[in-house]
């Protein structure tokens, strides 16, 4: 466990997350999946997009047909499965609860260091 | 001027110069070792190089056709070096991990598992925790245990195992696991239906790829369908093997069990079945009793150790258990090899008690004048047996002889019916030899033990001599392959008549028709110079062959036919280059045989 580990791994779960958000504007194709997300500077390099695409689509998250193109071979369109938009509502409810609880924890740390020792030695009553 | 190469990325053709190609597949080569373990890996590389084949592309006009080294390391930087997917594929397997654990244990509760309870415990928790497993009060499973203990002692070996194989619930996860979801109907149905809801989907997923693949196009397509279809198959075999793994083990356990029972019930004769009290029958065979216990160490190790890991291992299948358990394995092989050293030694020890054979003879010449001698033999009555079959077969037929067991008390063992055999005499009168032989370690011994055999002359009046059946030695002198043998003497020109009485007498009798010894009963033998002849043959199936091969030739005669084939260069052959085929019908009949075959057979 380093701290590169550390940072993918909260990159990754993060990751998911975006690309379902990215989805259920509607369909994309890789490339384009990752022009939004190097906007959103989330994303450097798009060679890690694809495992993680064939790995949402093996959980049944997403689905994906074929499309002639102009410039180059078929692409693969993606779509949200039923049962990806159904993950993607609990992902965005998680992520909310996640970003506030994160707020409320990392802030306290800062402000009020003093107040740690009171709130510790509440779980005894 | 650059060399190019001609390359395909995804059914799309580029002019590649040479260093430029070997820098992107050696690109390729990494980034696919890096997803070596990722399933999909064909996939996620398919889509990788489609990419790559679109970057490529765009770089490409008709007035720049050639991709240069350039145009690759743009490739690179927008699809990320190697490191960018080593970071990545490390945290997808992790991933993978947690997915499988998720899969194994499906649900919010935890699938039950058979743990020994520690908390509810009278000697190791065997019975409590099955009960836990099953549901059920832990009275009844350790009454019906007692109740087997109390019936042949089985009980206890399989407490014993399960103890062994069980393992015990020690953190309080595994407790939890012990008392998890319920193992009923309800739940196997549940993860009968998991399991077909799996097996559909896969199907489903299989049919799909089918279906695309069945449209005419790229190739990537084919192979993810193909692989599908490999997935399913293999999913299904697994959950076949996993049905049939359980169904062995529970069969594996019958098996080990019943062995098991089997060999402590033989060994220590605690059963009424078959054949019990083996221990007082070894006690005639070996020389005392510390060589005998010795002897019953060695055979429950030999072969009570394999049983034992039967069991232990059909358990552990049966109940999933995979911690190796290195004492159990240690234990037993040295055990068995304990066994193993033991057995040699206490196998040469009583092979040298059969190393020299001693006999003794005793010759009786009879008076009688009349020209026929007849032979009867008293019947030991069925009853006179003990009923153990195996007994009877155990000596019955290593010997070529008409051996058998008969009873044993505390002082005599009896075993019946001598060997009775009919050659021809040296002089003009009947005699009857009675040979008794034994083995021994040596010489001297042998010779003692033979003296030692108790087997009466038979009742002579006149012309009619009739045998006993049953001899018999003292229990303290072991049992060494004591015998008795009989030779009749019979004068050339004299007859002896073999009464019905004397049929388990008789073992292999010579005689000139190679008549067999049930055949030989209720007849007068006459003694010629050719051995014996039917003085009465009605009856007598006499057309016996005569076959004859050597080197040289093959001669078939019967009764009335003669075949006669002999070797091309045979000193006898009358053509010395051609092989000879004659054919004689003694009685001038009309007779056929493949002979075209014959000859072919002959030429080849």
């Amino acid at each position: 466990m380093n701290i590169e580990n550390t940072k993918a791994q909260m990159r990754k779960g993060v990751l998911e997350f975006c690309i379902l958000s990215i989805l259920s504007d509607g369909d994309a194709y890789p490339t384009e999946i990752i022009e939004r997300m190097k906007v959103a500077k989330l994303v450097v390099v798009e060679g890690t997009l694809y495992p993680l695409l064939t790995r949402l689509k093996n959980l049944g998250l997403l689905s994906y047909r074929w499309e002639e193109s102009t410039s180059g071979p078929p692409r693969k369109y993606y779509r949200l499965t039923e049962l990806g938009i159904q993950f993607l509502k609990e992902l965005e409810q998680t992520w909310d609860e996640l970003v506030t609880s994160v707020n409320q924890a990392t802030e306290k740390k800062k402000t009020n260091g003093a107040m740690s020792a009171g709130a510790a030695s509440e779980p005894d009553n | 001027m650059n060399k190019t190469v001609t390359i395909n990325i995804s059914g799309v053709i580029f002019h590649i110069e040479e260093d430029a190609f070997d820098k992107l597949s050696k690109y390729l080569g990494t980034i696919k070792s890096y997803f070596k373990d990722s399933d999909g890996r064909d996939e996620i590389m398919g889509d990788i190089e489609a990419r790559i084949a679109e970057l490529l592309k765009e770089k490409v006009s008709d007035h720049k056709q050639v991709v240069l080294m350039t145009d690759v390391d743009h490739v690179i930087s927008v699809m990320g070096k190697p490191e960018d997917y080593a970071s990545e594929t490390e945290t997808a397997q992790e991933k993978k991990e947690t997915k499988e654990e998720e899969n194994a244990e499906p649900g919010s509760k935890k699938r039950r598992r058979v743990f020994r309870d520690p908390d509810d415990k009278v000697l190791g928790g065997v019975c409590s925790g099955i009960s836990n497993y099953f549901d059920i009060d832990p009275l009844w499973l350790r009454l019906s245990l007692i109740i087997f203990t109390l019936l042949g002692g089985a009980g206890i070996i399989i407490y014993i195992i399960l103890w062994i194989v069980i393992p015990k619930a020690k953190t309080t996860a595994e407790k939890l696991e012990m008392k998890g979801e319920k193992v009923n109907v309800n739940s196997i149905k549940k993860s009968v239906e998991e399991e077909m809801e799996h097996f559909k989907k896969k199907g489903k997923d299989f049919e799909q790829e089918a279906k695309n693949v069945a449209s005419p196009e790229n190739r990537q397509k084919i192979r993810s369908g193909t692989d599908k279809f490999l997935d399913f198959l293999a999913s299904v075999g697994t959950s076949f093997i996993k049905v049939f793994a359980k169904i062995f083990a529970v069969v594996i356990i019958i098996v080990g069990v019943s062995l098991s029972i089997a060999l402590l019930t033989s060994v220590f004769g605690v059963s009424n079945f078959g054949w019990s009290n083996a221990n007082e029958w070894m006690s005639v065979f070996f020389e005392d009793n510390s060589q005998f216990d010795l002897a019953i160490i060695a055979l429950l190790l030999i072969v009570g150790i394999p049983f034992m890991m039967l069991v232990y291992g059909g358990f552990r299948m049966l109940l999933g258990i995979q911690v190796k358990n290195r004492m159990i394995q240690v234990i037993s092989s040295s055990l068995w090899f304990i066994g193993l050293i033991l057995g040699l030694y206490i196998t040469v020890d009583v092979v040298t008690e059969f190393t020299e054979e001693g006999s003794t003879r005793e010759v009786i010449t009879l008076s009688t004048k009349s020209d026929t001698l007849y032979l009867r033999g008293t019947e030991v009555p069925e009853e006179v047996f003990e009923d153990t079959r195996l007994r009877r077969h155990i000596h019955r037929s290593s010997n070529n002889s008409n051996w058998q067991f008969v009873n044993m008390d505390e002082k005599t063992l009896r075993f019946g019916y001598p060997d009775i055999s009919l050659e021809r005499s040296q002089n003009d009168s009947f005699h009857v030899e009675i040979i008794r032989y034994s083995y021994g370690t040596d010489k001297k011994t042998a010779l003692n033990l033979a003296r030692s055999i108790r087997y009466p002359q038979p009742v002579i009046t006149d012309s009619i001599v009739e045998f006993t059946g049953v001899a018999e030695f003292d229990v303290t002198q072991k049992w060494r392959g004591q015998d008795v043998k009989i030779i009749i003497r019979v004068p050339k020109g004299r007859s002896v008549f073999l009464s019905k009485s004397l049929k388990p007498y008789l073992y292999d009798v010579d005689n000139v028709h190679d008549v067999y010894d049930g055949d030989m009963l209720n007849r007068a033998w006459i003694m010629t110079d050719e051995g014996l002849n039917c003085g009465t043959c009605e009856g007598l199936d006499l057309n016996s062959k005569e076959v004859h091969i050597d080197q040289d030739e093959i001669h078939i005669r019967d009764e009335d036919k003669e075949i006669h084939i002999e070797k091309k260069d045979s000193p006898s052959a009358p053509s010395g280059n051609k092989p000879s085929v004659e054919m004689n019908d003694l009685n001038d009949q009309e007779f056929s045989l493949g002979l075209p075959l014959l000859r072919s057979l002959i030429k080849g």
